[in-house]
């Protein structure tokens, strides 16, 4: 069975300086849920955004390629993009205000995509194709009149699902969809996030800091380091059995919500141990079944 | 809403109040019988007042100037409120209501005509100079059309009018129609219409252009960051709705507000080029109430634009909500 999305030796880096991230090699099957985790600045925002194509101004892929469904993204054939683009490859943004446009109502936006992909007016079938994945995420056709700021963030992050789901794209790259959000509307976003997969088989990339999240809805998880894919397996052997010295560390931080104890000290890693973490010269070796971390053999 | 309007509408109320107060205070503060004076320069320079003794009469009169300063600042609110600006020391005996009513007309078509132009030349000038994927010629324009604004609507009136009414006389040189023309509702009297307008239409415009290019251009960069942009592009929306829908549409609000605010410095500069073609606008009644020293009319012209000024501003600001949803964001439903 050939891989959805194929990541293949991927270096991302701003003009002449050292590459932020890579090599990166990954790949995801249809409808599976990936999750990927790691500090800030460790380039789970950059992988991201070179599978949208949309590379932070100055950024640029070095070496390497990323293929869907067998066929090269790169280099960008802006033609052939606008017809990957959302048809294929979606994306569900971090809840922020200004993530609509602030002067469109709802439903003119939802206009946009189909007018721009189709060539048609939200309309008839299409209307109903909307009202159909605002449903789904639990929205009142109503929403379509609205501005965005008249709804919540937690609305305003379900129409992106909408959004991101209407044309049933076979993959959903999701970027911190939760944070910012409320306990109980971070649960219905992801809630509706997981059926929507079930629904139409779309693989979800989800990037992410919350390791409990990660721990119940990801059915493989990465874990990245100073732009090093430095462990990646089944989301139950990592929780299980870390390989990686930092996914190790990464794992023991996460605070308990049954056992209330003296938070562990926060210490930062030594500068030895950084550079040891993301050492490029150890390869990645399988320490279990599907599972392999950048790490030497013990 | 309601609310909302109804205090800018006292706001507006209040500001023409106290310009009109201090107008009237202005007069007051003159150590000299102004309408005296005025009367005896003009006789002194040989020029004749028709009726001089009976304007001074009217004036006391009218006014009350015998009176002390509270009965005369009744009186002269009285007189206002029912439209009376007194009588215009050149063209006596027409009024300075009736002069102005003549010139009014004039110096609004000229003045929206020219705003138009350049709000919508300039806006669009500056939002596609921003855009990444637009002609490089566009940021040359930009950088030409701020040259130009940089040189005042006079000069600028005063170079076209050498260019293309003596160097290549292919437009009249002022006035509004061609002397002695029939005035009808033809093709011919439009034409002529316009051929005398483009000139003074002009002037203003290009002088406006290179500043709403530049301001538009500031505003755009700021939107271009923002992550409706970012987002519409990842959903792969044509270039052309992320500019006007996304880009343009949200650039633009600001650039609103800065028209209300522009208004007064345009009417000023508007004043020159009507004078320097002769256009039959209040800047031309205002150019020769002042060689005239024909006092009541240039208190009539400036009561004129503080009014217009401040009505433009209401208007923009009762507008705005109308373009930028949030401003309702109270009010359900809307």
């Amino acid at each position: 069975m050939t891989a959805l999305l194929e990541i293949r030796g991927l270096v991302v880096g701003y003009g002449d300086a050292p590459p932020v991230l890579g090599p990166i090699d990954l790949d995801m099957r249809a409808g599976e849920l990936v999750g990927l985790v790691g500090e800030s600045g460790g380039g789970k925002s950059t992988l991201s955004r070179a599978v949208l194509n949309d590379l932070p101004a100055g950024a640029n892929i070095l070496e390497g390629n990323i293929a869907l469904n067998g066929v090269p993204l790169y280099p960008v054939q802006p033609q052939a993009w606008r017809a990957i683009r959302w048809k294929q490859i979606a994306y569900v943004p971090q809840a922020a205000l200004n993530i609509l446009n602030p002067v469109r109502r709802i439903g003119a936006q939802f206009g946009d995509m189909v007018a721009d992909h189709y060539g048609v007016a939200l309309a008839g079938e299409w209307m109903q194709k909307v009202i159909d994945v605002l449903t789904a995420v639990r929205l009142e056709p109503a929403v379509l009149r609205c501005y965005p700021h008249q709804l919540s963030g937690g609305m305003r992050q379900r129409v992106c699902i909408a959004m991101a789901m209407l044309f049933q794209p076979q993959l959903v790259v999701a970027d911190e969809p939760t944070s910012a959000l409320d306990v109980v509307s971070q649960r219905l976003v992801l809630q509706t996030l997981l059926e929507l997969r079930d629904k139409f088989g779309t693989a979800i990339l989800l990037v992410g800091h919350d390791l409990a999240v990660m721990a119940q809805v990801a059915d493989r998880i990465g874990i990245l380091f100073a732009g090093q894919l430095v462990e990646y397996g089944p989301a139950r052997a990592i929780f299980k059995e870390p390989a990686h010295p930092y996914a190790r560390r990464l794992l023991q931080a996460v605070p308990s919500i049954r056992v209330r104890s003296d938070l562990p000290e926060a210490t930062f890693p030594s500068e030895a141990d950084r550079q040891h973490w993301s050492d490029r010269s150890i390869p990645m070796r399988l320490v279990g079944p599907n599972h392999q971390a950048r790490c030497e053999t013990q | 809403m309601l609310r909302r309007t109804i205090i800018r509408i006292l706001i507006f109320c209040l500001t023409v109040w106290v310009a009109i107060t201090v107008n009237f205070i202005i007069v007051r503060a003159t150590p000299v019988d102004p309408i005296a004076g005025i009367l005896g320069r003009m006789a002194s320079k040989g020029q004749s007042v028709q009726g001089g003794a009976e304007i001074v009469a009217f004036y006391r009169d009218t006014f009350a100037l015998d009176e002390p300063w509270p009965v005369q600042y009744f009186m002269y609110l009285r007189q206002l409120l029912s439209g009376n600006l007194g009588y215009s020391l050149a063209y006596f005996p027409a009024t300075v209501g009736d002069v102005l009513l003549h010139a009014i007309p004039w110096s609004l078509g000229l003045l929206l005509t020219a705003v138009s132009i350049a709000f919508v030349v300039g806006n669009l000038l500056g939002a596609l100079g921003s855009w990444r994927r637009a002609p490089l010629v566009l940021r040359g324009l930009i950088y030409l059309s701020m040259t130009i604004s940089a040189v005042p609507f006079y000069l600028l009136a005063l170079i076209l009018l050498y260019l293309f009414a003596f160097m290549w006389p292919i437009l009249p040189t002022g006035g509004s129609f061609t002397v002695g023309s029939t005035r009808d509702f033809s093709l011919a009297t439009a034409i002529d219409f316009i051929r005398h307008a483009i000139l003074p239409v002009g002037s203003i415009a290009l002088g406006l252009v290179g500043f709403w290019a530049l301001s538009m251009r500031g505003v755009m960069t700021t939107v271009l960051d923002e992550d409706y942009l970012m987002y519409g592009r990842v959903k792969g929306l044509r270039e052309r709705t992320l500019f006007l829908h996304y880009g343009v549409r949200n650039a633009i609000l600001p650039q609103v507000t800065a028209l209300a605010i522009d208004m007064g410095q345009l009417i000023s500069g508007q004043v020159l080029v009507e004078a320097i073609f002769n256009y039959p606008g209040v800047g031309t009644v205002l150019f020769n109430a002042l060689r005239t020293s024909d006092y009541f009319v240039i208190q009539g012209v400036v009561l004129f634009i503080i009014v217009s000024v401040s009505l433009a501003m209401l208007v923009v600001d009762l507008v705005y909500p109308l373009i930028d949803p949030r401003i309702t964001a109270g009010e359900a439903g809307r």
